[in-house]
């Protein structure tokens, strides 16, 4: 993985230890990390527009185990706030502010991603 | 030997069969608990990863038909943080073994060859 020194969003050293070296695997998982993680955040959007704390809870436990494997730290410590606040379906308005941070913070990585990406190629 | 895999992560279904492809088993990948009933409906793998939080069909409602249907197949169940409690109602229900997400490459070989005798 190249550059990951300097990446300041995301860490991909686990990725690393996953593939093996195997850059082909790494490319494919960012990838398919920028294409599914915009679809799971709008899911969970549509959610909190619907008070529907399932939806919170799952689609903030689903994407907990994806940012973990691109070591994005922010937003895996934003969406376990928001799992566990869904889970005792107590402030919607909390998990409404976390939710934009994370949204926020999905721009940065996405940026990282696509640089990573390009180095890639 | 054939492993099974039920999760409904994309990347973590995709990394899990890169890992096991690379330690040499053949994998069926599938996305929800319910597509895991219609595979072992028609075929019986020699092992099933399962992770607990899926549609349709959950880790556990599988977990319950592997044990009424295939009990000689063992199941590792995938658990988040925070699932202590549903891991140990998996081991109640016969659950073989569990791994902790994210995993560790070097667990998940081990954990798969103890089980699997190889």
């Amino acid at each position: 993985m190249p550059n990951s020194q300097k990446n300041q969003i995301v860490n991909l050293e686990y990725l690393s230890t996953i593939s093996d070296g195997n850059q082909a695997f790494e490319k494919s998982m960012l990838e398919m990390y920028l294409k599914l993680t915009p679809k799971e955040l709008g899911k969970m959007r549509v959610g909190l527009a619907e008070s529907d704390y399932s939806v919170l809870q799952n689609g903030a436990h689903k994407l907990v185990s994806s940012v973990g494997l691109i070591g994005a730290a922010v937003m895996k410590e934003k969406l376990l706030s928001i799992e566990l606040i869904a889970m005792s379906k107590s402030d919607l308005d909390k998990i409404s502010v976390l939710l934009h941070e994370i949204e926020e913070e999905h721009n940065k990585v996405t940026l990282e991603l696509n640089q990573i990406l390009n180095e890639l190629s | 030997m054939s492993v099974l895999i039920a999760e409904d992560d994309l990347m973590i279904l995709k990394t899990l069969e890169f890992r096991l492809k690379k330690d040499g088993y053949s994998t069926t990948a599938v996305n929800n608990g319910q597509d895991a009933i219609d595979y072992l409906k028609t075929n019986t793998p020699d092992l099933v990863i399962t992770d607990l939080m899926m549609p349709y069909v959950s880790g556990m409602e599988l977990l319950y038909y592997m044990k009424q249907n295939l009990p000689d197949v063992p199941v590792i169940i995938l658990s988040a943080a925070g699932q202590e409690h549903t891991v140990t109602e998996a081991f109640t229900l016969g659950a073989d073994d569990f791994i902790t997400k994210p995993f560790s490459p070097s667990e998940l070989s081990l954990r798969v060859k103890r089980l699997l005798g190889k």
